[in-house]
């Protein structure tokens, strides 16, 4: 179930009406009589099918399962209901959307969403005994399982193929016949992230900057939120279990802010992103056919669809959340006017980038040591943060890059601070252009690694990008892209100077709403195709 | 703030429900050219060419699958129409995989739209009459999108999924601004996407007398070798299929209920096809077309074996000049007899005389 799809959309709107309508006893009844009754009606029709007693349970597991999994759905809405009524409003929530969330999840596979609650069950015990202990050793323990757990599910099921399959490649070039097993897992969606939120947490609860969550249910809900559970953002566990905590109130104010972000992800996704695919995907799929022109364009078109797609689906998550009463971090703040690369980690993905910071670049001695140890430092985070995008060298590649330029400009800087009037021209309005323009060639240049699948692909890519060559013209007429090119830009501008949220402000409301829905029909009437999913996903 | 909120919410959905709602209004109502572009371009290419000539000039339509929209040139016989002020108007009006489905429901709209021509060119082609699949491949054919609402009722008597088909068309209308977006950006901005997501593929190369010229035409493979005598056959056996026999009677009842004349047309094939059909599926087919001409009391025009296999891109489709060529000698040879109330002497059954109607 992919956040801009139909089915996504009719989820979303039952979980949302359901959600907000279970303070009211006569919607739970109303709930209980519709769900219960969906249930009744959909077992009295598939019990008689079943011939035998021992058929039972399949006729059963049929309807639950069935086309849609409407039946689940009705359990859950049923259970929401019964539950908020026998335990309180505000625990029926917690429960209901644990369930939605579970639900979210095994649409794609059920096995994987019970092992990610079970992962989730062990680290919470593991935080309990932690906070119940006061021996050091014990709690060292009990944190070094759940990182190692954690690291290990990640591992088995991300890298294990990817580890073997670099080990016979290893083998061969040393001249050694070796044929290794691969193992046939299937990569759970979204893993990446939540071992990050899970590691967080109990390393937080180690810290004792944190107390464990005494409740399961709130726990889960923690872990597997259905908003930021696929691809983020990466929630820390100070900011969003005290929200779970608190009482929901209905608040149109934040409806109204939701209802922004899902529309502004929308037509990041959809009117931009999928659309700027077309110009990428042909040539980086077969790179040697294409001429310069078309590397040009597909490095542009790629820069920005990643952008948007990450942000648009960032931007969903946010909007979706505040409209279930939470907030979720901010993972984008405009990264592509950074003036240099290490600006551009402060913006981009920006729940990973803190991420890395607090539990990796700082425990390994941040930039308190030498500048050859921060280096060293900068250069592991960054090498480790590729790899952490995805099973292939190219990753590991794009992060090695990143490490080298934050490295190079670190020196830069310092060189800066004894050059006084090549600082003043830099931090003039051209010179902050000029930064700005080189630290997006700069990223754009290493999405090439981040998108190629070979590193023959990558070299394929950069050497038309390098001088004239040759081939294919661009898969599409360069028009659209440079349109859109500057239209992002005009948007950055306007956004930068606080543009926007000064015109929401001012417009009156018609207005506004012919704004928004402008928008959405913009986005609908530009996207090439639907389903297509994010990139983010395959992390 | 709460109140500014729920104002702008509320009109938010409300102005784009309102835009949805206009544009179904506009796409069945008004711009039908947006529900069905196709259908669109070539009525407003036919009301310009019946604009622009000698009133009582008669029209004459052309119904058919890809072979008659790349096989007609009505083109060609301009410099002749300019000489000749009674010189018919000729209309192709093919569609690609088209059978008598689509050409019933292209004849209903075209008189609900005010066009009734005086004669009407249907193409028979066995293997789309064939009760073998051939159903199948034109209702696949036929995009439930560029329906309107008056062409369901018809549709869904003659489909084998009727439920399908109103479910389709339905869920197309809930957002219709999303389900016509390629038509919508094939006007605005069609350089945005590949040809592959374009829908205008079909008739972005139509001319001014709806001949259709596609240079990268999907179906474009080069001629493929003739079968070998004696087989085997890619097409064993023929047996006419109710349904499309049943849409290509009710058309031929409407045009006479109308007073259309109507001829029914075979169209040329290359070698590859005409071997493609075993002597008894041919003996078959042949015997069920003869059997409609003389029941319906239509002449059949059987122009199958008028060009050679250099004369067509694939077997199946008339190269550009062959097609002129074709089309000249169609309109002398066929054509003008028949507007005269003359029996053309290739025509097998009646001619378009007082009993065709």
């Amino acid at each position: 179930m992919l956040f801009c799809t139909p089915e996504f959309l009719e989820f979303f709107c039952v979980i949302f009406a359901a959600y907000w309508a279970l303070r009211w006893p006569w919607a739970r009844r109303g709930l209980v009589l519709l769900a219960g009754g969906y249930i009744v009606h959909g077992v009295a029709k598939a019990l008689p099918a079943a011939t035998a007693f021992g058929a039972y349970p399949a006729a059963l597991g049929h309807f639950l399962a069935g086309p849609g999994m409407e039946g689940w759905l009705a359990v859950l809405l049923l259970g929401g209901a019964v539950l908020s009524g026998l335990l309180g409003v505000d625990r029926g929530r917690v429960w209901f959307l644990f369930g939605a969330s579970f639900y979210f999840y095994a649409s794609w596979s059920h096995w994987l969403a019970i092992i990610v609650c079970v992962s989730t069950a062990v680290d919470y015990l593991l935080a309990r005994g932690m906070e119940a202990s006061h021996r050091p050793a014990l709690r060292r323990a009990l944190v070094s399982v759940s990182i190692v757990g954690n690291l290990g599910l990640l591992c088995y099921f991300k890298y294990a193929n990817f580890f073997l399959e670099s080990l016979e490649q290893a083998l061969h070039a040393a001249g050694a016949a070796a044929l290794l097993p691969r193992l046939s897992v299937i990569l759970p969606i979204g893993i990446s992230f939540y071992t990050f939120e899970a590691i967080n947490y109990t390393v937080d609860v180690y810290r004792r900057k944190v107390p464990a969550e005494r409740s399961l249910p709130n726990f889960m809900l923690f872990i597997l939120f259905f908003p930021h559970l696929v691809a983020g953002p990466i929630v820390r566990a100070r900011d969003f279990l005290p929200q779970i905590r608190r009482r929901k109130h209905w608040d149109w104010a934040r409806m109204h802010l939701g209802a922004q972000y899902v529309l502004m992800g929308l037509f990041k996704k959809l009117a931009i992103a999928d659309r700027m695919a077309l110009y990428a995907d042909p040539v980086f799929a077969d790179p040697a056919a294409y001429g310069s022109a078309a590397a040009w364009l597909a490095t542009l078109a790629y820069a920005l669809q990643i952008y948007c797609d990450f942000s648009g689906y960032s931007d969903m998550a946010l909007g979706c959340a505040h409209m279930l009463g939470y907030r979720l971090t901010k993972n984008f703040n405009m990264p592509y006017v950074s003036a240099n690369i290490s600006e551009f980690w402060r913006r981009w993905h920006m729940s990973l980038s803190t991420w890395l910071r607090d539990y990796l670049f700082i425990p390994l001695g941040g930039s308190r040591g030498t500048p050859r140890q921060t280096n060293r430092n900068l250069l592991i985070t960054m090498t480790l943060g590729g790899l952490w995008h995805g099973a292939n060298w190219t990753f590991v590649a794009w992060g090695v890059l990143h490490g080298l330029l934050l490295v190079g400009h670190r020196r830069f800087r310092d060189a800066c601070k004894t050059r006084p009037v090549l600082d003043r021209v830099l931090q003039s309005g051209p010179g902050t252009l000029l930064r700005v323009g080189v630290t997006f060639l700069c990223v754009a240049l290493c999405w090439v690694f981040f998108r190629s699948s070979t590193f023959g692909g990558a070299a394929a890519v950069l050497y038309r990008l390098a001088g004239p060559h040759g081939g294919q013209p661009p898969p599409l007429p360069a028009r659209g892209l440079v349109y859109t090119l500057i239209a992002v830009a005009l948007c950055h501008v306007v956004a930068r100077s606080g543009g926007w949220r000064k015109l929401a402000d001012r417009l009156p409301a018609p207005a506004l709403g012919l704004g928004y829905a402008a928008v959405l029909t913009a986005a609908l009437v530009l996207t090439p195709e639907l389903n297509k999913a994010f990139i983010y996903f395959q992390f | 703030m709460d109140a500014r909120g729920r104002r702008t919410l509320a009109w938010g959905l409300g102005l784009f429900v309102a835009g949805q709602l206009a544009f179904f209004a506009a796409k069945e109502y008004w711009r039908p050219e947006l529900t069905d572009p196709e259908y669109g371009l070539r009525l407003a290419r036919l009301r310009a060419r019946m604009a622009e000539g000698p009133p009582g000039r008669p029209l004459v339509v052309a119904l058919g699958s890809s072979r008659v929209a790349m096989g007609l040139r009505p083109d060609a016989l301009a410099a002749d129409a300019a000489a000749d002020g009674s010189a018919p108007l000729v209309f192709n009006f093919g569609r690609v995989a088209s059978g008598p489905m689509m050409h019933l429901v292209t004849l209903k709209r075209l008189l609900a739209d005010g066009v009734r021509p005086d004669l009407l060119l249907v193409e028979v082609w066995p293997a789309y009459l064939s009760r073998y699949q051939s159903q199948e491949f034109q209702e696949a054919h036929i995009d439930p999108r560029t329906l309107q609402r008056r062409d369901l009722p018809l549709l869904v008597r003659c489909y084998s999924d009727p439920g399908r088909l109103r479910r389709e068309w339905r869920q197309a209308q809930l957002l219709p601004c999303f389900s016509h977006r390629f038509t919508l950006m094939s006007l605005l901005g069609s350089s945005w996407y590949p040809s592959s997501l374009r829908n205008d593929r079909n008739y972005r190369h139509l001319d001014a007398w709806g001949w259709l010229w596609a240079r990268g035409f999907q179906t474009y493979r080069g001629t493929p070798p003739p079968a070998p005598p004696g087989g085997p056959y890619p097409i064993p056996e023929w047996e006419r299929s109710p349904v499309l026999d049943c849409c290509l009677r009710e058309l031929l009842g409407l045009c006479r209920q109308n007073g259309i004349h109507v001829a029914l047309v075979y169209m040329p094939e290359g070698s590859y096809f005409r071997r493609a059909f075993s002597p008894v599926a041919r003996a078959a087919s042949e015997e069920y077309l003869t059997r409609l001409s003389a029941e319906w009391q239509v002449p059949l025009i059987d122009v199958n074996n008028w060009v050679g296999d250099d004369g067509f891109s694939d077997g199946g489709h008339l190269l550009p000049d062959t097609a002129a060529e074709f089309t000249r000698r169609f309109t002398h040879e066929a054509l003008g007899p028949l507007l005269a109330n003359r029996p053309p002497a290739l025509a097998s059954g009646p001619t378009t005389g007082e009993h065709n109607r």
